[in-house]
C-alpha cells in the first residue's frame, strides 16, 4: 500500500478522533432531564384536570371549643363536579369520614371540628379528580387567619417565622395523612442559637394521626423563631398557628410550612402603611451561608434592592418599613433570590398600624414558582371588606391575564378583568375593589406566562395582614 | 540335496500406477531371492497396466479386477489364486525394494518363527529419512509410529524386534496364516488393513516382527493424499470428492484410519476386554471431538462421530467377524495388552505437541500426514504467510501468567453462588425453563403468552444436562463468556500467521477491562457480546475476501464461500442474539465499519469488498432471524421492537464521553487513564504497517470508530428509541482494537526489517510499553478476587418479602435501568420498570414485549410521578402489586462492607411515592425503598387483572418450535458436512473439473511401455488373469508350501524352509 494510502488512513483516523473529542466537549452532556412534571415546589398545588385523584391535608385548626377552629374551604375551579371524602382527625385519635361533593366552578366549606371532638382537629380531603383547591381559615377571639392546605406530605417542612415571646403562643401541628409511620425531629433557630429539644426528637406520628406541639413549652420567649421539621421515616404535613394572648394585636398567624428551601421567593403585593410593621423572615436551614438579594418593584418601574447575609441554620429579618425608595402606602412586589444556590425559606409578618381594624397581625408565606393558572378561593371572612388581587409577572416579558369568576357552576369572565397586561417584574394590583359579591366569589386567573398571585382580604383595611396566596393549578 | 528356497509370491495391487511403477516392478525383478513369483492385481485401472508389467516382468501374472475395491479386498484374491506358496509378499505399487529385501524378510520369518514380517521403510526420494520401522498401537487402536517424522536413519532402529503391527507397503505374510485368518478385512478399503491383519495374527498367536535390514522405499500415495482412497476422486487442492453426486462425501485419510482402527478394536478384543475398552474409547473420542471443535478443527470434530457411526452400521458384520476370530484365538487379551502402549497414545502425543510446539502444531500434526501438500505441509492454504516461530517457553509463560491472573481475579466467584444483581439473576429449575419456553408463558409483566427467547430453552436444556445444577449453569454461562471470548480472539488472529501476533491479540483481549466491567455491573449482555464479538469479526473479516482472512474459497466446498459464511455468521449471531438481542445492532455496525474501511482504502476491489461484507452481514442477520423464529418474528412485529433490540435508556446526564468510550470504559475497572494505553498500542500499526497489515488495520479502526460513534450518539439519545448499551457495542471495538495490536506485531516482524533503525522502531517500542501498561488495570482489579462484584444481591436484602408472603406476590420495580434486576421496560429516559412474581429470576432478563396491562401499570406510575393521583396503591391493587421497590444501587448497601455503585432514580420519584396516601413505606435503606400496598389483591385471585392471552397461539406453537429445531439441525448439518441435498450443484462441478484434470494427466503418463507383450497377449478388462504369455487363472508356484497349523509362539520348530 502506498504512502498516500497510509496518510489518508492516518489523517482520517486522527480527524475523527479529534473531531469526536471536540463535538463531545461542545455538545457536552445533556442537562439533567426534568421529569414530565416537576415535583411541586409549592406545598399546595391544585391537581390538573386529568388527575385521577388528589389529596389535601389541613392540619392546623383547634377543636370547637378552642381558640382557632378551622373552616375547610374547597374550591372547584373546573367545569365538572368533583366528589370525595373528608376525614376529620382529632389530636385524641377520634376519626370520622364524610362524603363530599364540590360542584363545578363553586366552593363548599366544612368544619371538621363539628365532626370530631378534640383539642386540635385536622382534616384530610380525598378527591376523585383534579381542579379542586383546599384551604383553611381559622378564626376565633384572637383573630383569624387563612392558609392553603397541603396537597402533598413531605419529609421536611420549614417555617421562617414564629414567636413564643411577648405573650404569643406558637403551636406546631404535625399531621400524617398516609399509611406509613412517621418519625420526625424538630429543631428551632432563634437569635440565641439552634435548639433541638430532646422532647421534640423522634416524635412519632402514626398513620392518620395528628400531633400538636406547643413550641413555647420547649423554646421560651423567643421573639423570632424559625422551625425545621425533618421526618426520619414517612412523611407528614406541618403547619404553625401563632395565637396572641388577649391584649395583643388581634390576628392568628396560620402558616403552612414549606417542604423545601428554595432559591427564589415572590410576594406579589406588600404595602407599607404609615405606622405599620412589615418584616420578611429569612431562614437559612442549610449548612452553607446564604446571600439573599431582595428586589422590590412597584408599578411604574421603580425598584429597590437590598442584600441580606444569612448564616447557616439561622434566621434574619428584613424590615421594609421606612425604606427610602419605597413610598409609603404604595404596594410593591417583592422578589428574593438566594445566590450561590443556597435554599432559604421566607415568609412575611405584617402588623397593621395601631387603630387599624382587626385583625392587625398576619403571617403570609411566599410563592416559590410561577404558574399560568391560579385558583383564588373566596374567603368567607368575618366582616366584608374590599379586596385586592395582585399579580406578579415572573415570565421576564409582559404577560396577559384574565380573571374569571367561578359562579353558579360557570367560569364567568369579568369584563374589566379580561386581558389585563402585566409588565415584567412589576406587580399588577387590581383593587382595592368593593366587597361582595366579587370578594366572596372564588376566582380563576389565567395568564399566558408564569405569574404569582395573591389575594388580599381587607376587613382590616390593612393590606397584607390577611393575604391569601392563591393556589397554582398544575398544567 | 538341493536346498530350495520356499516359494514366495509377491502380490502387487495396483490402481492407475504412476510413472514410478516401472521402478517398483524392476525392484521385484532384481530381487536376489530365487523362488519369487509376481502377481499383479490391477484394481480397475483406467489403462491396462499389463504392457507395463510385461515390459519389466515378462513372467509376472496380471489379473485385472472389475472394480477398485481397495487394497485389502484386491489382495485377498491371492487366497484363491495362489497355491503352494510358503509366503505372500503384499506390495503396494509405489514401493521400491532393495535387491535383498525378499530374502532378508523370508530369512527373518523363519528365524523368528514370525507369521508377519515387515521391512524398514524409508522415503522414496531420500533413503536416509525413515518412514516406519514397525508401529505400535494403544488399547483403543490408535496407531503410533516408532519413528519421528523426518528422522535420519543412523541405524538406531536396525534391530529385529517384535512389533504390534507393520505398516502396509511391503508385508511378508505366511501363506497358511493368511489363509487361516481369511486374508485382509475386505471392508477396509485403505489405511488400517494391516493393523487389522496384524492384530488378528497376534490373537492367533503369530509373531509380527520387523526386519530393518530389509529396506524399502515407499511413496505412501494414499497416506500423503496423492492418491484418493477407493470410491473417491482427488479434486483440486486435495479435495476428496465422491465419484457421483449421490454418494456421500468420501472420508479423508485421517477419518479412514480412525474408523478402521475402531473396527479392529471392535473385532479383535474379547467381549470382556471390549466392555472395558469401549467406554474408554468413547470418552477419548468425545474429548478429542470437543477439543477439535473448540480448536476450530471442524473436520476432525466431524469425522470422529462419523467413524463411530460407520462401525455401528456394520455391527452385524462385525459380530460375524468376531465369531470367525474366536476359533483362532490363542493369546489372551491380557497378553495382547502387554504388547500395546499404555494409556492413550493419541492424547499423549497431542499433549506433547501442544506443550512443545503450541496448539496450532498440535492440531497440525495429524493433518500433517494426510494433506495433499505432503509431509512438509505448513499452515493450510489461504492463511497468509508462514508461521513465525515464537519461543514456546515465552508463550507458555505468558499464557500461564494470564490465566493465573484470571483465576486469581475470579477466585472469589468460583465457589459459592454468584450474587444476584443487574442481569445476573438466578435461574429457575430446568423444568420451569423448558416448560415456559414450550408454553410461551412469560411471567414478566402481568404474565402473558407469547414467544420466549430461545435462550430460555437453551438454558433449560443446559440445566437438564447438568442434572439440574442451576448454580453451576449460571456460573458457566456468566464466567464461561471470558474464555469463550479469548478463544474467539485466538481464532480471529490465526490468519495473521504469526504466533506472536496471535499471542498479543489473545492476551490483550483477555485483559481489556470490558468483560470485567460488565461483570461488575451485572451486564450479561455485555459478557455475551464480549464472547461473541471476535467470532463475528472473524467471519465478517473472511467475507471481505482479502488476504490473509480470505482463505481459499474452494478449499473444501461451498461452505468456505459466501454461502457458508452467511450460514456460519447466522448461527453465531443467532446464538448471541438469543441471549442479548442488542448484539444484532453490533453485528450491523461491525459490518458497516468493515465496509467503510474497505472503501477508505480504495482500489478497484474496494466497492466489491464492501458490498460483499455488507451482503454477508445482511444475510447473516436474516439467517439469524430465521433461526430464532418465531420469537424473532414476533418481536419484530411488535410495536416496541426497537426497545427490545436496544436497552432501556439511561439518563442522558450519565452518558459516556467520547474519551471514555474510546478507552473501552464501561465500568469501574476501565475507568482509568491507563486504559488509553491499548488505544495507543492499536494505533501503532497505522504508522509502521504496510500492505495487508495496514489495510486490515484501517478496517479495524473503521470498525472501532463506527461502534464508538454509535455508542456515543446512543448515549445522548440521538438514536431515538434505539438506545444501545455501551457494553455491547464496545465489545466490537475491543475485538477490533486488539486485532490492530496483533497487526502491529506482524508489521514489526514483516515491515520493519526493511527499514533502518529510526522512528519506526521507537514507535514500536512505545506500542509495546503501552500494551504492557494497558494490562495494569486488569492486574490491579484481579487482586480483589471478585472483579468488583458485590458479595450479596437483592435477594439477601428483600428475601423477607417472601417470608411475609407465603404465596406468590407481585413486585413492581422502579429505577434506573442499570440497577434493576433483570431487564425492564422504559418508562421514561432514565427510569425503567419491571414486574415480577416474587423476586425476579433469569426469565426477567428477556422480558419480551410488555403486555398491555403492564403498560397500564406504567401509566399509573406516571400519574403518581406527575402528582395526578394520591392513591397509587388503589390503582395498582387490581394487578396484585404488593410491593413497589425503588432501586437506587446495583446491590444492597451495607455500610463498611459493601458500597456498590449507585444510580439514583429520577428526582421526585420517591417523594411522589411517599406522598401516596395508601402506600406504606417499610424500608428506605440499603439502596432499596420498599413500599407496601395494603390494598393489593392476592396474586392469582379472580378479581386480579391477568396478562393478555393471545387466542389461537397454542395450536401451532408445537409445530413452530419443532420447525425451528429442524431448521437449526439442517443449518448446522449443512455446515458440518451432511449436505447431500445441498451439494447437488457443487459436487458435479468439482467432479467434472477433477475428471478433466485426471484425463489430462492420464494422457501424459502411462502407455509409453506399449500395450503388448513378448508373446503378444494383452491384459483385458474382463477380470481374467493374464500373464504375459499365460492364460491360466490360478497361479501355481514351483515350491512346496509349508503345511501344518500355524506355529504357536515361542517353542515349536519352524516349518520346513530354506536353510
Amino acid at each position: 500500500m502506498s504512502m498516500l494510502t497510509r496518510l489518508r488512513v492516518v489523517a482520517l483516523v486522527v480527524m475523527i478522533l479529534a473531531g469526536g473529542a471536540i463535538v463531545d466537549r461542545v455538545v457536552g452532556r445533556a442537562p439533567a432531564p426534568s421529569p414530565a412534571l416537576p415535583p411541586p415546589a409549592e406545598a399546595a398545588v391544585v391537581a390538573g384536570r386529568g388527575s385521577q385523584s388528589a389529596e389535601w391535608a389541613c392540619p392546623g385548626g383547634t377543636g370547637r371549643t378552642g381558640l382557632a377552629p378551622a373552616l375547610i374551604v374547597m374550591t372547584n375551579g373546573s367545569t365538572r363536579p368533583v366528589g370525595g371524602t373528608l376525614t376529620a382527625v382529632s389530636s385524641t385519635g377520634a376519626r370520622r369520614t364524610e362524603t363530599i361533593s364540590v360542584p363545578a366552578a363553586s366552593q363548599v366549606t366544612a368544619i371538621p371540628a363539628d365532626m370530631v371532638t378534640g383539642a386540635w382537629v385536622a382534616a384530610s380531603v380525598l378527591l376523585d379528580g383534579g381542579g379542586v383547591g383546599v384551604s383553611e381559615e381559622v378564626s376565633g377571639s384572637p383573630g383569624w387567619g387563612v392558609a392553603a392546605c397541603a396537597s402533598t406530605a413531605a419529609a421536611s417542612w420549614y417555617f421562617a417565622g414564629g414567636s413564643t415571646g411577648s405573650g404569643r403562643s406558637l403551636y406546631l401541628a404535625l399531621f400524617n395523612p398516609g399509611v406509613t409511620d412517621a418519625v420526625v425531629d424538630i429543631s428551632f433557630a432563634a437569635p440565641t442559637g439552634v435548639s433541638e429539644p430532646p422532647a421534640d426528637q423522634g416524635v412519632i406520628v402514626n398513620p392518620g394521626a395528628l400531633t400538636v406541639l406547643n413550641v413555647g413549652n420547649h423554646v421560651l420567649n423567643e421573639p423570632r423563631l424559625a422551625t425545621s421539621v425533618r421526618a426520619l421515616s414517612g412523611s407528614v404535613v406541618a403547619s404553625e398557628t401563632e395565637i396572641p394572648r388577649p391584649g395583643l394585636p388581634n390576628g392568628i398567624g396560620l402558616t403552612l410550612g414549606s417542604p423545601l428551601a428554595a432559591t427564589a421567593w415572590s410576594f406579589p403585593q406588600t404595602t407599607d402603611q404609615a405606622g405599620s410593621y412589615v418584616a420578611f423572615n429569612i431562614f437559612n436551614p442549610s449548612s452553607r451561608p446564604a446571600r439573599v438579594k431582595a428586589r422590590f418593584a412597584i408599578a411604574g418601574g421603580l425598584r429597590s434592592t437590598l442584600t441580606v447575609e444569612v448564616a447557616s441554620g439561622s434566621q434574619k429579618v428584613l424590615y421594609t418599613t421606612g425604606q427610602a425608595r419605597i413610598p409609603p402606602g404604595t404596594s410593591f412586589a417583592s422578589t428574593f433570590v438566594s445566590t450561590r444556590g443556597v435554599g432559604v425559606v421566607i415568609d412575611r409578618n405584617v402588623l397593621a398600624p395601631p387603630g387599624a381594624p382587626p385583625p392587625r397581625f398576619g403571617v403570609t408565606g411566599g410563592a416559590v414558582a410561577g404558574a399560568r393558572t391560579w385558583l383564588v378561593p373566596a374567603v368567607p371572612a368575618p366582616g366584608a371588606g374590599p379586596w385586592t388581587l395582585a399579580v406578579q409577572d415572573l415570565a421576564g416579558r409582559p404577560v396577559q391575564v384574565t380573571v374569571l369568576a367561578l359562579e353558579d357552576g360557570q367560569q364567568v369572565p369579568i369584563g374589566s378583568l379580561d386581558g389585563l397586561r402585566v409588565r415584567a417584574a412589576e406587580p399588577l394590583i387590581i383593587g382595592p375593589k368593593p366587597g361582595p359579591p366579587v370578594g366572596r366569589v372564588p376566582l380563576l386567573l389565567r395568564a399566558d406566562g408564569p405569574v404569582v398571585v395573591s389575594f388580599d382580604v381587607l376587613p382590616s383595611g390593612s393590606p397584607g395582614v390577611v393575604s391569601l396566596p392563591a393556589i397554582p393549578i398544575a398544567d | 540335496m538341493e536346498t530350495v528356497a520356499p516359494p514366495v509370491v509377491a502380490v502387487v495391487v495396483t490402481h492407475d500406477p504412476g510413472p514410478w511403477f516401472e521402478e517398483s516392478l524392476a525392484s521385484l525383478a532384481s530381487q536376489d531371492y530365487q523362488s519369487l513369483a509376481v502377481l499383479v492385481l490391477d484394481a480397475a485401472s483406467t489403462d491396462d497396466p499389463s504392457g507395463r508389467v510385461a515390459a519389466v516382468l515378462p513372467n509376472a501374472f496380471v489379473r485385472r479386477l472389475e472394480a477398485n475395491v481397495g487394497f485389502a479386498a484386491s489382495a485377498n484374491e491371492a487366497i484363491s489364486m495362489v497355491e503352494g506358496a510358503s509366503h505372500l509378499l503384499f506390495c503396494h505399487d509405489d514401493v521400491v525394494l532393495d535387491p535383498d529385501v525378499v530374502h532378508l524378510m523370508v530369512e527373518e520369518a523363519f528365524r523368528s518363527n514370525a507369521g508377519i514380517v515387515g521391512p524398514k521403510f524409508v522415503r522414496f526420494d531420500d533413503t536416509e529419512r525413515l518412514l516406519e520401522v514397525g508401529m505400535a498401537v494403544d488399547k483403543v487402536g490408535a496407531v503410533v509410529s516408532r519413528v519421528h517424522p523426518g528422522e535420519i536413519d543412523h541405524g538406531q532402529h536396525d534391530g529385529v524386534r517384535d512389533v504390534f503391527l507393520v505398516p502396509g507397503g511391503c508385508t511378508l505374510v505366511r501363506a497358511d496364516l493368511f489363509k487361516e485368518l481369511g486374508g485382509f478385512d475386505a471392508a477396509i478399503t485403505a489405511l488400517g488393513e494391516h493393523l487389522d491383519l496384524c492384530w488378528r495374527a497376534q490373537v492367533a498367536g503369530a509373531r509380527v516382527v520387523v526386519a530393518p535390514q530389509a529396506r524399502v522405499r515407499h511413496l505412501e500415495l494414499i497416506a500423503s493424499g496423492l492418491r484418493a482412497p477407493p470410491g473417491a476422486l482427488l479434486g483440486e487442492d486435495g479435495i476428496l470428492l465422491p465419484e457421483s453426486a449421490d454418494q456421500a462425501p468420501p472420508p479423508t485419510p485421517q477419518a479412514l484410519q480412525r474408523r478402521h482402527e475402531l473396527r479392529a478394536v471392535l473385532k479383535a478384543y474379547s467381549a470382556p476386554q471390549l466392555a472395558r475398552v469401549l467406554p474408554q474409547a468413547v470418552v477419548l473420542s468425545v474429548g478429542e471431538m470437543t477439543v477439535a471443535a473448540l480448536g476450530g478443527d471442524s473436520e476432525r470434530a466431524a469425522s470422529i462421530p462419523r467413524c463411530w457411526w460407520w462401525n455401528i452400521r456394520r455391527g452385524r458384520e462385525i459380530r460375524t467377524l468376531r465369531a470367525e476370530i474366536r476359533p483362532t484365538r490363542r493369546l489372551s487379551d491380557s497378553e495382547i495388552r502387554h504388547m500395546q502402549l499404555r494409556g492413550s497414545a493419541r492424547l499423549r502425543a497431542y499433549a506433547r505437541r501442544a506443550v512443545t510446539h503450541g496448539m496450532r502444531s498440535a492440531h497440525l500434526a495429524e493433518d500433517h500426514l494426510y494433506t495433499a501438500e505432503g509431509h512438509d505441509a505448513g499452515p493450510a492454504g489461504g492463511r497468509g504467510g508462514t508461521e513465525r516461530h515464537v519461543g514456546h517457553r515465552l508463550q507458555a509463560w505468558v499464557w500461564t501468567v494470564a490465566i493465573l491472573a484470571l483465576l486469581i481475579g475470579t477466585r472469589g466467584l468460583i465457589g459459592g453462588r454468584l450474587p444476584d444483581f443487574g442481569q445476573i439473576v438466578p435461574l429457575p429449575s430446568w423444568s420451569s425453563l423448558l416448560g415456559k419456553f414450550w408454553s410461551g408463558a412469560q411471567p414478566a409483566g402481568l404474565g402473558s403468552v407469547g414467544w420466549l427467547s430461545p435462550a430460555t430453552g437453551l438454558l433449560g436444556v443446559g440445566s437438564m444436562l447438568l442434572l439440574g445444577s442451576v448454580g453451576l449453569l449460571e456460573k458457566l454461562v456468566v464466567l464461561g463468556c471470558l474464555p469463550l471470548g479469548v478463544l474467539g480472539a485466538v481464532r480471529l488472529s490465526r490468519p495473521l500467521g504469526s504466533a506472536r501476533a496471535r499471542l498479543t491479540t489473545s492476551v490483550a483481549y483477555l485483559v481489556i477491562p470490558l468483560p470485567y466491567d460488565a461483570l461488575a455491573r451485572g451486564r450479561l449482555d455485555g459478557l455475551v457480546a464480549y464472547a461473541a464479538a471476535p467470532w463475528i469479526l472473524a467471519l465478517l473479516a473472511r467475507s471481505v475476501g482479502d488476504a490473509p482472512f480470505s482463505g481459499s474459497p474452494s478449499r473444501r466446498s461451498w461452505r468456505r464461500g459466501l454461502g457458508g459464511q452467511v450460514l456460519g455468521l447466522g448461527i453465531i449471531v443467532a446464538l448471541a442474539v438469543a441471549f442479548a438481542p442488542s448484539i444484532a445492532v453490533l453485528v450491523a455496525a461491525m459490518g458497516v465499519g468493515l465496509a467503510i474501511g474497505s472503501l477508505v482504502l480504495g482500489g478497484y476491489r474496494a466497492v466489491k469488498d464492501a458490498a460483499r461484507v455488507l451482503a454477508v452481514t445482511t444475510g447473516g442477520l436474516l439467517v439469524a432471524v430465521a433461526l430464532l423464529a418465531p420469537w424473532s418474528l414476533w418481536l419484530l412485529g411488535s410495536g416496541l421492537r426497537w426497545q427490545l433490540l436496544s436497552s432501556p435508556m439511561v439518563p442522558a446526564a450519565s452518558a459516556p464521553t467520547w474519551g471514555g468510550l474510546l478507552r473501552l470504559s464501561a465500568g469501574p475497572i476501565g475507568d482509568t487513564p491507563l486504559a488509553w494505553a491499548f488505544v495507543a498500542a492499536g494505533f501503532i500499526v497505522l504508522l509502521i504497517g504496510s500492505g495487508w497489515r495496514l489495510g486490515w488495520a484501517a478496517r479495524m479502526w473503521a470498525v472501532t470508530l463506527v461502534v464508538v460513534a454509535l455508542a456515543w450518539a446512543s448515549g445522548r439519545g440521538w438514536t431515538g428509541a434505539l438506545g444501545m448499551p455501551g457494553e455491547v457495542l464496545l465489545a466490537g471495538a475491543g475485538a477490533a482494537l486488539t486485532l490492530s495490536m496483533g497487526l502491529g506485531v506482524v508489521a514489526f516482524e514483516t515491515d520493519l526489517p526493511g527499514h533502518r533503525f529510526g522512528w519506526r522502531q521507537a514507535t514500536m517500542a512505545i506500542g509495546v510499553a503501552a500494551a504492557v501498561i494497558g494490562t495494569l488495570p486488569f492486574l490491579v482489579a484481579a487482586t480483589g478476587g471478585r472483579w468488583d462484584l458485590p458479595d450479596s444481591g437483592y435477594r439477601s436484602a428483600l428475601s423477607w418479602t417472601a417470608r411475609l408472603n407465603p404465596g406468590s406476590y407481585r413486585v413492581l420495580w422502579l429505577g434506573d435501568p442499570r440497577v434493576l434486576p433483570g431487564s425492564g421496560w422504559t418508562l421514561s429516559r432514565g427510569l425503567s420498570y419491571e414486574l415480577s412474581v416474587g423476586l425476579p429470576d433469569a426469565t426477567s432478563v428477556w422480558p419480551g414485549v410488555p403486555p398491555r396491562s403492564a403498560t397500564a401499570v406504567a401509566a399509573d406510575v406516571a400519574l403518581a410521578r406527575s402528582h395526578s393521583t394520591a392513591r397509587l396503591g388503589k390503582l395498582l391493587a387490581p394487578y396484585g402489586v404488593r410491593y413497589v421497590v425503588v432501586v437506587s444501587s446495583l446491590a444492597p448497601v451495607v455500610p463498611g462492607l459493601q458500597e456498590p455503585v449507585s444510580f439514583p432514580p429520577p428526582a421526585g420519584l420517591v417523594s411522589a411515592l411517599r406522598s401516596q396516601g395508601d402506600l406504606r413505606q417499610v424500608t428506605g435503606e440499603g439502596g432499596y425503598e420498599v413500599f407496601v400496598n395494603p390494598r393489593a389483591l392476592p396474586y392469582g385471585s379472580p378479581e386480579a387483572v391477568k396478562g393478555g392471552l393471545r387466542a389461537g397461539a397454542d395450536g401451532w406453537r408445537g409445530p413452530a418450535l419443532v420447525g425451528e429445531l429442524v431448521l437449526w439441525v439442517v443449518v448446522v448439518a449443512a455446515l458440518a458436512g451432511r449436505r447431500r441435498w445441498l451439494d447437488w450443484w457443487w459436487v458435479p462441478w468439482q467432479r467434472h473439473k477433477a475428471r478433466r484434470r485426471a484425463g489430462r494427466n492420464a494422457g501424459a503418463g502411462v502407455g509409453a511401455g506399449g500395450t503388448g507383450t513378448d508373446d503378444g497377449s494383452v491384459g483385458d478388462r474382463d477380470g481374467e488373469l493374464d500373464k504375459a504369455g499365460s492364460g491360466t487363472e490360478t497361479m501355481v508356484t514351483s515350491g512346496t508350501a509349508p503345511t501344518g497349523t500355524a506355529p504357536s509362539r515361542g517353542g515349536t520348530s519352524p516349518p520346513d524352509g530354506p536353510t
